[in-house]
Parts: structure tokens; C-alpha cells; sequence
């Protein structure tokens, strides 16, 4: 029976009602003459208060609020691949049919087109059936085989099933008994969006899931039914370490003190700011005038410069930082502090206290030590309004992780990509609605369309929408996956609907937790990671299915602390790091190598070695390794130059430069670097690594690096990733190891 | 619904709310008008109803009612706005109705204040280059057709006169002209006189419809004042085909009254006091902007936010800044000093420029000039906080040239004077003058090909 209530109370989004007993949570229900969609979200007795997914404006006390019987659900069914949704599955080009360009309140069109006619193709025997288990098919596209299932919560005796022909999503297909209860089944099926389908069991998650991309296949893998985060690009600016002090209204504190007693914080291009009251008399390195109002940033950095002084001062700043330094030649200049040298000048204050610095003189200070730290300091910085310098001299970039977030649904080896656009802006999601229609999916040479759902969820949409899209795009990912398909999720953004979330808890006058984040926040995540997975499906004949999750997250201004960022990253396995300067660089794709994580490297070297080739995570090793000792090296570079080093550190820096440019940037345009297999990522990369391992055999015997760097092999190196593909890639590389052999010889080792 | 009048009585007043009693009869939003004694009458809306009651927000404010000396009729409609051509030219109050002594609109069609949402697979990706006549707009942070680009500003700064410049300036590649809708929200009426007399010598005046909440006028009424705007705009750029401007001054108005209503309403407040629904509420507004496709009108929004304090971390430019595509900040220290427009180029920014100029759009060089002089100036800012250390003897000779750079660049690129129109070309032409300043090799954000075309050729 349906329930049928009338409503008492509207206030802005949410709506009460009454004679509303036997309501579920979650129930969706209908709301006033308009028929706006809405959702049980608490029951007090006969009362229901209901979230309603459209604006409420005229809606009155006494209209009737009408319980739907099920929770938010998605249709299943052929006519999904392609489409463009909203939040609650309906789609945006019907809406734009039937309302032009404009989506009204209450617009009521079909989620899945009922009338259209699909070609189905019965292949089960009749006998006894059970959920999931496949009944036939249509061939929805030229890259998609629609399964028909029996719905998860189906089982018993198929008595009848159709033949071969046309059939709409409303005709009965087959018939199922159980205990004299007959079920006709259709084309399509119905399933709750809150609701994870069920399968069989999880399985671990071992094989690896191809994108092409060489940085990400190779160093930091995804795996078929993993989770992984990109969060945005940020910078790092010139820092100082959170010990550091500075004279704030007179007083001394530590910057990393004043950074969490600072004011509201504001995220600007390159990371996080913090307004601090009062005034600023001193910062190391730079200006020495009293200062209003100073801004506060905090980043991260990797490498920290311990400069000491004859005079018994320490700096320990990012190398980046610029110190002021008096030249040989006259006058002051400023320099980075990965530059600096011992014997070198600083400009100090005379005064060795911090009295009154800005009424000091200035004086020198010569450097006695400079040290490279190794690890991962939080770094702050402060700037002043009409210094201006706080951007670093570089322009600012404009990167946002959809750029790889495109690349990967484009290049991922998957069956399936449900992208889900979430509290986007409307000319970015039109951007990402215009692009895609375009791509091609390399493996077929087909519209990427042809194996994609998309859902549009824009932040001027209503926000309960928006919570839901992600929800509605998962579970259209994991009826793919049911199929035994693997399917990948892209979620952009997950910060967004975290905001979401925010803010329906707002409305519902919740205790907020940590920055008004409701306090379930993690266990939603959570739950929402969970539902990836590499599974064995129910039904009588279980298939394998993955579904892969990445979520991008955007941390405001690359604060990784803030509540979605951190408690993301404790639940994905992966973590790509889009780097702005890579991108600055003209390095695609610009993910940081030394940042970046995977967990599943470990899990996927079975995988790699029985299908691939047996060596490939010990020559994955050892190109990473390269790139660890140049990380190591770079600092001690910038302080004494690359002449300083001992021969087998120069081919050390030779190597990865080969690697970063030769193997890490990738080329969007060219035919053949634009995808790698697997195999030809081994075998360019193995050459790579062989190359070396000859090089420093001769090294070690004497040889010089120039003639090594002489050998005209070496561009070969760099240009294999135009010509490997993977039909010639093993005759490729027995003639370039021909030639690197050869070419070897003639290397004299003194 | 029902649309038939119906009467009822003052329950209780707070602060700027009304407390009425409704027995059922009032719809969320729905209007009432409050009628004193003396015949005064004022307009409320629904901001929650119930089965007997309803909390109103009186726009006019709620100074004077008593319980006893007004009764209130029921409108029985939401707040609406008649469109249609003849909006062009007329001037009407921050509620709408005309104040220029003409007859109200006799409109095709009432809207809903609040709008619909345009349906994200029907807009248009906003590619094209609008002319600004402005060279540090033109230059370095173009605006496209379709973007919502902020002016971030502060007191004394002349914010109005930028806005006003652009709107009269702009012109599109088609050689069209916008029509442009200004909304006051709660600016002194010298501004919106202002605004007026610019639109009236630039002869737009007639391509104009202005909205306008003055500072003197009630505080809630700023509320809906942006939005019956929006309303106005969206008509004219999707119904009638105009390319339209808007032009939304001060936001952060906006935002208080919000705040005002929010706290009245003793609703959990978040940052500052500010609603926790604030990124919401501005976005339903932002993103009233855009391109659709097949339709030949668009919608470009210039909101104007000041910043109390000058503090860009202020709830309202933060979020706005997560909404919008960019945002120009001016700058109190360049205004001081004499300079017009007095924007800091390297706190601004314009997220779609990369999709309206260089090859094919505007020209090649465009994009890299832009990238260039960002970087230059940057460098430049630097050695100046240090020359005001240690003094113009003490730098280095080679960093000496970026101090005539960015001395170049403040008085002839970005200097111009409210009246001066110049076209691309000249800003263009402008820009490698200016980097004619330094030394080729200093020029690493340009091809050397441009470079041989451009450098000291002007």
C-alpha cells in the first residue's frame, strides 16, 4: 500500500510531513502537486522529514507527500551506454527534449527509454535460475555486450524464456517461479543506489589494470578492483621550517605556532594561506620592515638547505628559498639557497638580537657550512601584501587533475568508464560533456562513448543530487562489473560531494566534527572505497568482475591534512601526484615520481611476471632506484655542479635524464608514445637498464663518461618509445641490443 | 495556488522576520504584503511555513510594524519578474518594479526569481575572446564570453570605474555589442548614478537595464535584488538573442543580508558567521552564466566583492573564488601610486583565457607575450622589495633592467586612462614594448621565431 501524507512544515530543502507512518529511511517519495523528488532522512513517529532534491519555492503545508516504496535506485537496462545523467539518473538530453535548455523542478522524464527496441539474444537453459545468473543478451554497442540478468534478489524455476527478436525494456523476456509465485523479467532491473550489489567473494587484486600511461603502468600501477586518488596539483614556495621564528607584534613565536593560531584559510594557486593579525618586523632571508596584515603559507617539501654562519646563525630553508647575499662584485643579490656556498656573504642585521630589527643596520655574515636535510618537512612562509612575491616568479598554471583523470578513462584497458562529474563548474563539465564525445578508445578505434556512462552533476544543482551521483554512478559500475566486465569509476570531484555531505548535515542541525564535516565522513568514504573490488559474481555460474575506483580529491590548496584529503588517502591504495611544475615543464603526464604511491606493486609482480615478461619488477626496481639516487643527487648538484661527481654518479644523472625523457613523459600526440603496452613498457625500459648496467661495467673499468656519452645509442634510447610498438617490439629490441652491444665494445676501458 | 487573496495577522516579529499566522495557506517562498495602518505596504516572502504559521522576511524591513497595526494579505505567487524586450533601457528597484516613472512591464512571461538550472548538456563551452580595451585585461587575463570573472576590490578603489570602462568597452570578434544589466546591491546611489551616466555617454544606456538596491534601501531586499537581475539577463541573452554583461555590485551586500537572515533564524552558523549554505546560495547565482548551444545569446558576469578589510581570505571572495573562473584583484599600493587599473596581475587571474586566445583566436603570440610578462613582473617584484632594503645602488646591473621593466609595464602597459579604448593590436604592440625593456635572453616563456618577429620591432 502506498503511503500517502501531507505535508506540515517547509523550511528551504527540508520538508516534513505527517501521516507518514510505515515509511522506510531512505524511502524516495514524491513532494506537493509538483511531484519533486525527495527522501526520507529521519522518522519521528507518524512524521517523516524528507530532503527534497529540487528547490521548494511555492510548495504549502497540506500538499501530499506520496512514499515511492524503494529507496533511490537506478534502472539497468540497454540504453545506459553513452548517456548523460543528472545526479538521479535522468538524462540530460531527454530533459533538454522535452524542456529545452533549462532542467525544471519536478521535470519527470524516463530514466532508461522504454520504448525503444533492443535485439536480444536468449542464451539460458530453462531449469532452475538465480540472481545474477545471465539469460541472453543485446549488443548494446559495438564494444558492449549487454548482459540480461536475473536481478540479484531473483531465484526459482525459469519456466519461459523468449526467443530471439526485438523486444522494448517493457516487455516480459522470461519468467521465473518460485513457490507458485511467478516473476516476469524484463530487459532492465531496478537496484537501490545506497545499496552495494552483491556478489560472491572478493578476490585479491592482482592484475594489473593497463592504462598505457609508462609512469603510471610501471611505477605506480593500478590494479583491476583497486582504489586510487589524484588530487590537484600545488607548489611549493620559499619556506622555512616550522621552528623558524619570526617577530609577530613584538613577539617572538615560532612560524609554525602562529601558522595554527592563524586566521581563515584561503587556498590560492600554489598552496594554503592563513591571514595573521598584527604586524611582522622580521622574516629570515628577506625584508626587515614592520609589515600589516601578513599572509601565512604552509606547503611541503622534500628537501630542506641547513645554511650555518660564522656569526653561529642556522637557516634551514627549502632550496628554493632566496637568500640575500652580498656578491664579489658589489652591491646585494639574492640567490636560491641550494646555491649557496660556504664563504659566501649573507646580508644580516648587525644586530644580533631580535630588539628592533627593522631599526637595525645591515651586516654580512659569512657561511661557514650549507647541508642538504633529506625528508618531508612541513614548510611555512610568510608574505606581505605589495611584496608580491609569494608566487614564486612563475606564472601561475592552471592544472586540475581532470587533465589526467581524461587520460585515463581514454587509455584504461576496462570495458566499461562511468565518469561522474560532481559539483563541478558548469563550464568545466561542459568542457569535459564536449571532449569526450571525441575520444576514441584505442583498443577498438571506436567512440570512447561506445563504453561510457557519464553523469553531470554541476554545483548549482541541488546538493542532495549531488551526494547522490556518486552513488548512482557506482552502482551502474558495479552491474557492469556483474557482467563480468572490468569497469572503472572516476569520481570528480570527491571533495565536492564531501561538501555535500557537509552541508545536508547542516540543514539537519548535526554536531559537526572536524572543520563542519559530519562525523561519519571517514565511514562514508570508506564505504564508498570499499565498493571497488576484483570479484567472483553470484549466480549458478560465477564470471569475474573488477570494479576500479579513482577518486579525484581537491585538497584546498594542497593541504593534505584537511579532513576529505587525509581521510581519503587512509582508505585508497594508490596515490598520484599531479605536480604543477612537471606541468610547467611541458612534462606529461606531470605525475610527481618521487611523491606518487601505489600499494600494489607487490601484488601485481606475479601478474607482471607470468604476462609480461619474468623480469619485470626487478628492472622496475632498478630504473626506480636511477631516479631515487638523481632525487638524492639533485641538491648536492645545485650546490656543487655535476662536474664534482664521481664518474658513476655522472652516469647515474645520465640514466635518469634517459628515464625521465626517454620513458616518463609520454606524448599525448604522437601515434605510437601516445599508448604503451605492457610488454613494450618492459622492453624499452629494459634497454634502459641494460644500457646502464654496460655502462657501469666500463665505468668501473675506466672508461670515460664522455665516451659513453658519446654512444649514438644513446639516442636511440630516447626514441624508442616513438618506435616500439607492441607487434615489433621484440625485433626492435634484439637489434637495438645488437647495436648498444656493439657499440660498447668500441668503448675503450683504459 | 490558488491565487485567491486571502487575509491574516501579525503573530510575532523578530529582528527583520515576521511571524504570521497562515492555517496552511501559504507556500514556501510565496509572497505576502504587510498593510499599516497609515497604508504603507510592504513585501515579504516565506522562509519557512507550517501548518499554522509562517516565518516571513520583510524586504522593506520590519521598522514600524506592529502587532495590532497591520493586517497581511497573501499574494499567493513566489517573487517574479515580466520579461521581455522592453526591459532595455528601464531602471527598476532591487525588488523590480520601475522606478523611472514608466509603466511595469507588460512581459511575455513571468519567471520565477530563482531560475532554473541550465542543463549542463546544452551549454557551450565558452571559447570566445571578448575586447576589453583594457591591456592588462586584454593581455593577461582575457575575458571569454560566457566566464564569470570577479572583481575582487576594497575601499577607495576604483572598481566601479573598471566595470563601467568594461562595459562600455567590449566588443566581441563578431563586432557586437553587449547589452548590459546592472545590479546595485546595496551600493551608494553616487555609484549607481555613476554606472548610469557612463551607459548614457557610451550611448548603452538604451541596451541597459539597471537594478538598483542602493545603500539607503533595506538590507533584505538584497537578497533577491541579483537574482530578479539574473532573471532580466538570462532572458535577454537566451529569449532575445543579446550577448549580455552583468555587472553585480557589492556581493559581499549580498552576503551580509544572507547572514543577517541566517542569524535571525538562529540557523548553525559556519565561518564568520556566514550561513553554512553560502557556496550554494552563490552558486545557484554564478552559475546563472554561460553559452547554450543554438541559441545565439550569452551571459557573461562581472561580480564586484569588496573585501572588508582588503582580506581576500573573507568567506565571501574565498568561496566566490571556487565558483567563479578567476578573479581580478585590485590593489590598494599601484591605485596610490597614481595607477589605472590598479590590478595586481599576479594575484589575478583568468582560468578560460587559454581556451579564448593565441593561434586561430586572437594572435599567435598572445598567450606566450602573456606568460612572459607574468613571469618578468614577478622577477621584477622581487628586486624591488629588495631595492627598498638596501637601495637601487646595492642590486646587481642586470637586475636593474627588470626595475625599468616593471616601471615600463605599471606606467605604459597597464596605465590607461578610463576613456582609452585600445584594441588588441595596440596592447599587443604595448606588451613587447615592454618586454623590449629586458634583454632577449631574458625572454624564456617565447619562441624564438616570435621573438625574431616581435622583439624591438614596435
Amino acid at each position: 500500500m502506498t503511503i500517502k501524507g501531507r505535508i506540515t512544515d517547509v523550511k528551504s530543502s527540508v520538508v516534513k510531513a505527517t501521516g507518514m507512518t510505515g515509511i522506510k529511511m531512505n524511502e524516495v517519495v514524491k513532494v506537493g502537486e509538483l511531484g519533486l523528488i525527495g527522501e526520507a532522512i529521519r522518522i519521528e513517529g507518524d512524521n517523516a522529514y524528507i530532503q527534497v532534491y529540487e528547490f521548494t519555492t511555492d510548495i504549502k503545508p497540506g500538499e501530499p507527500v506520496i512514499g515511492m516504496g524503494s529507496p533511490l535506485s537506478v534502472e539497468l537496462g540497454p540504453g545506459m551506454v553513452g548517456q548523460i545523467y543528472d545526479g538521479m539518473q535522468r538524462p540530460l538530453p531527454t530533459i533538454s527534449k522535452v524542456a529545452g535548455s533549462f532542467i525544471p523542478r519536478g521535470v519527470s522524464v524516463t530514466r532508461l527509454d522504454k520504448k525503444a527496441k533492443w535485439k536480444f539474444m536468449p542464451t539460458a537453459k530453462l531449469g532452475d535460475v538465480m540472481g545474477d545468473d545471465v539469460l541472453g543478451y543485446v549488443d548494446e554497442t559495438q564494444l558492449v555486450r549487454h548482459y540480461i540478468m536475473v536481478p540479484p534478489n531473483v531465484r526459482g524455476r525459469l519456466t519461459d524464456l523468449t526467443k530471439e527478436g526485438e523486444y522494448t525494456l517493457k516487455d516480459e523476456i522470461a519468467t521465473v517461479e518460485m513457490d507458485g509465485v511467478r516473476t516476469p523479467l524484463h530487459l532492465y532491473q531496478e537496484w537501490p543506489v545506497w545499496t552495494p550489489r552483491p556478489f560472491k567473494e572478493k578476490m585479491e587484486t592482482k592484475e594489473l589494470l593497463v592504462v598505457g600511461q609508462r609512469v603510471i603502468d610501471t611505477f605506480f600501477p593500478l590494479a583491476k578492483g583497486g582504489t586510487a586518488a589524484v588530487p590537484g596539483g600545488f607548489g611549493t614556495g620559499k619556506c622555512v621550517l616550522p621552528e623558524t621564528r619570526i617577530l609577530l607584534n613584538g613577539e617572538l613565536k615560532e612560524i609554525g605556532e602562529v601558522w595554527r593560531r592563524g586566521g581563515a584559510i584561503r587556498a590560492l594557486q600554489d598552496g594554503l594561506y592563513r591571514r595573521i593579525d598584527g604586524t611582522v618586523s622580521s622574516f629570515v632571508g628577506t625584508g626587515f620592515s614592520d609589515e600589516n596584515s601578513p599572509l601565512i603559507y604552509k606547503g611541503e617539501s622534500r628537501f630542506m638547505v641547513e645554511i650555518n654562519t660564522a656569526q653561529g646563525r642556522r637557516l634551514v630553508v627549502t632550496p628554493n628559498h632566496g637568500i640575500y647575499l652580498y656578491p664579489t662584485n658589489g652591491g646585494i643579490t639574492t640567490r636560491p639557497a641550494a646555491l649557496i656556498r660556504p664563504g659566501d656573504l649573507l646580508v644580516e642585521p648587525l644586530a644580533r638580537r631580535f630588539s628592533s630589527p627593522s631599526a637595525s643596520k645591515l651586516g654580512h655574515d659569512k657561511v661557514t657550512d650549507v647541508r642538504v636535510l633529506n625528508g618531508t618537512y612541513d614548510v611555512y612562509d610568510l608574505v606581505v601584501p605589495g611584496a608580491q612575491n609569494f608566487l614564486g616568479g612563475e606564472a601561475p598554471t592552471i592544472y586540475h587533475n581532470t587533465v589526467l583523470l581524461h587520460q585515463i578513462a581514454s587509455w584504461a584497458k576496462s570495458s566499461m568508464v562511468i565518469y561522474v562529474g560532481c559539483g563541478e563548474r558548469g563550464n568545466e563539465m561542459t568542457d569535459i560533456l564536449m571532449t569526450f564525445p571525441n575520444l576514441k578508445d584505442p583498443y577498438s578505434d571506436r567512440p570512447l562513448m561506445e563504453k561510457t556512462v557519464l553523469i553531470a552533476n554541476i554545483s548549482n544543482m541541488p546538493v542532495m543530487a549531488r551526494q547522490a551521483s556518486i552513488y548512482a554512478g557506482t552502482t551502474i559500475a558495479e552491474y557492469f562489473r556483474d557482467m563480468g566486465y572490468d569497469t572503472l569509476l572516476l569520481a570528480d570531484s570527491t571533495s565536492r560531494w564531501a561538501e555535500a555531505l557537509r552541508e545536508i548535515s547542516g540543514r539537519l542541525e548535526e554536531m559537526p566534527a572536524e572543520e563542519g564535516y559530519p562525523s561519519y565522513l571517514a565511514s562514508r568514504l570508506a564505504a564508498f572505497y570499499e565498493r571497488a573490488g576484483n570479484v567472483k559474481t553470484s549466480g549458478s555460474q560465477p564470471r569475474n568482475g573488477s570494479l576500479t575506483i579513482m577518486g579525484a580529491v581537491s585538497p584546498q590548496g594542497g593541504d593534505f591534512t584537511e579532513p576529505v584529503t587525509s581521510n581519503t588517502l587512509r582508505f585508497v591504495k594508490a596515490f598520484l601526484l599531479l605536480d604543477p611544475d612537471l606541468a610547467y615543464s611541458r612534462h606529461y603526464p606531470a605525475v610527481n615520481w618521487i611523491s606518487s604511491y601505489s600499494g600494489y606493486t607487490q601484488d601485481l609482480s606475479e601478474w607482471l611476471a607470468a604476462n609480461v615478461n619474468e623480469n619485470f619488477s626487478r628492472i622496475r626496481d632498478e630504473a626506480y632506484a636511477l631516479l631515487q639516487k638523481e632525487n638524492a643527487l639533485k641538491d648536492i648538484v645545485r650546490l656543487l655542479g655535476s662536474e664534482m661527481l664521481p664518474n658513476d654518479e655522472k652516469l647515474v644523472l645520465d640514466m635518469a635524464r634517459v628515464i625521465r625523457q626517454g620513458y616518463l613523459q609520454q606524448s599525448a600526440y604522437d601515434k605510437v608514445d601516445r599508448f604503451s603496452s605492457p610488454k613494450v613498457q618492459y622492453y624499452i625500459l629494459s634497454a634502459i637498464v641494460e644500457f646502464y648496467s654496460m655502462a657501469r661495467k666500463k665505468i668501473e673499468a675506466g672508461a670515460r663518461i664522455e665516451d659513453i656519452r658519446g654512444l649514438p645509442v644513446m639516442g636511440d634510447l630516447m626514441y624508442a618509445k616513438n618506435k616500439f610498438t607492441n607487434d615489433s617490439v621484440e625485433g626492435d629490441y634484439t637489434q637495438l641490443m645488437d647495436r648498444m652491444k656493439k657499440q660498447f665494445e668500441g668503448v675503450k676501458s683504459n | 495556488m490558488s491565487g485567491s487573496l486571502r487575509f491574516s495577522r501579525v503573530k510575532q516579529i523578530a529582528g527583520p522576520l515576521l511571524i504570521v499566522e497562515t492555517n496552511g495557506m501559504l507556500g514556501y517562498e510565496e509572497l505576502v504584503e504587510v498593510e499599516m495602518d497609515n497604508g504603507e505596504r510592504r513585501l515579504g516572502r516565506a522562509l519557512e511555513v507550517t501548518d499554522t504559521m509562517a516565518v516571513m522576511e520583510i524586504f522593506e524591513g520590519t521598522e514600524g510594524i506592529s502587532i495590532n497595526n497591520s493586517k497581511v494579505k497573501f499574494l499567493g505567487r513566489p517573487l517574479e519578474f515580466a520579461v521581455s524586450n522592453e526591459l532595455l533601457g528601464r531602471i527598476f528597484d532591487g525588488l523590480g518594479r520601475p522606478m523611472d516613472g514608466m509603466p511595469p512591464i507588460l512581459g511575455k512571461a513571468t519567471k520565477n526569481i530563482n531560475g532554473d538550472i541550465i542543463n549542463p548538456y546544452v551549454r557551450d563551452y565558452p571559447d570566445q575572446f571578448i575586447q576589453t580595451g583594457i591591456s592588462v585585461m586584454d593581455g593577461m587575463l582575457s575575458l571569454v564570453r560566457g566566464q564569470k570573472l570577479p572583481i575582487f576590490s576594497g575601499a577607495g578603489l576604483p572598481h566601479d570605474v573598471l566595470a563601467a570602462q568594461i562595459a562600455k568597452q567590449s566588443t566581441l570578434s563578431t563586432g557586437e555589442d553587449f547589452a548590459v544589466v546592472f545590479a546595485a546591491v546595496g551600493v551608494a546611489n553616487s555609484v549607481a548614478m555613476y554606472y548610469r551616466k557612463q551607459l548614457q555617454i557610451s550611448g548603452q544606456l538604451k541596451r541597459s537595464v539597471l537594478f538598483l538596491n542602493l545603500a539607503e534601501d533595506p538590507a533584505i531586499e538584497r537578497i533577491v535584488t541579483p537574482r530578479i537581475a539574473l532573471t532580466a539577463a538570462e532572458h535577454l541573452a537566451f529569449e532575445e538573442g543579446y550577448h549580455v554583461l552583468v555587472i553585480m555590485a557589492d556581493m559581499t551586500n549580498y552576503a551580509e543580508a544572507l547572514r543577517e537572515i541566517s542569524i535571525a533564524r538562529e540557523e548553525v552558523p559556519s565561518r564568520r558567521g556566514y550561513p553554512g549554505y553560502l557556496y550554494t546560495d552563490l552558486a545557484t547565482m554564478y552559475e546563472r552564466c554561460g553559452k547554450i548551444k543554438g541559441k545565439k545569446g550569452s551571459l557573461t558576469q562581472l561580480p564586484i566583492l569588496s573585501m572588508p578589510g582588503d582580506d581576500i581570505t573573507h568567506p565571501v571572495p574565498d568561496l566566490t573564488g571556487y565558483i567563479t573562473e578567476g578573479q581580478i584583484v585590485l590593489d590598494k599600493g599601484l591605485s596610490g601610486r597614481g595607477i589605472y587599473p590598479p590590478v595586481n596581475v599576479l594575484m589575478s587571474l583568468s582560468r578560460l583565457m587559454k581556451d579564448g586566445v593565441g593561434p586561430g583566436k586572437t594572435r599567435d603570440d598572445h598567450k606566450s607575450v602573456s606568460d612572459q610578462l607574468y613571469q618578468s613582473y614577478s622577477r621584477a617584484s622581487e628586486i624591488r622589495s629588495l631595492v627598498e632594503i638596501v637601495g637601487k645602488g646595492g642590486v646587481q646591473e642586470a637586475d636593474l633592467k627588470y626595475l625599468d621593466f616593471a616601471e615600463h609595464f605599471e606606467q605604459e602597459f597597464m596605465k590607461q586612462g578610463p576613456d582609452e579604448n585600445r584594441d588588441l593590436e595596440r596592447t599587443l604592440q604595448l606588451a613587447w614594448k615592454t618586454l623590449y625593456q629586458l634583454p632577449e635572453s631574458e625572454l624564456n616563456r617565447i619562441s624564438p621565431e616570435l621573438i625574431k618577429q616581435h622583439y624591438g620591432v614596435a
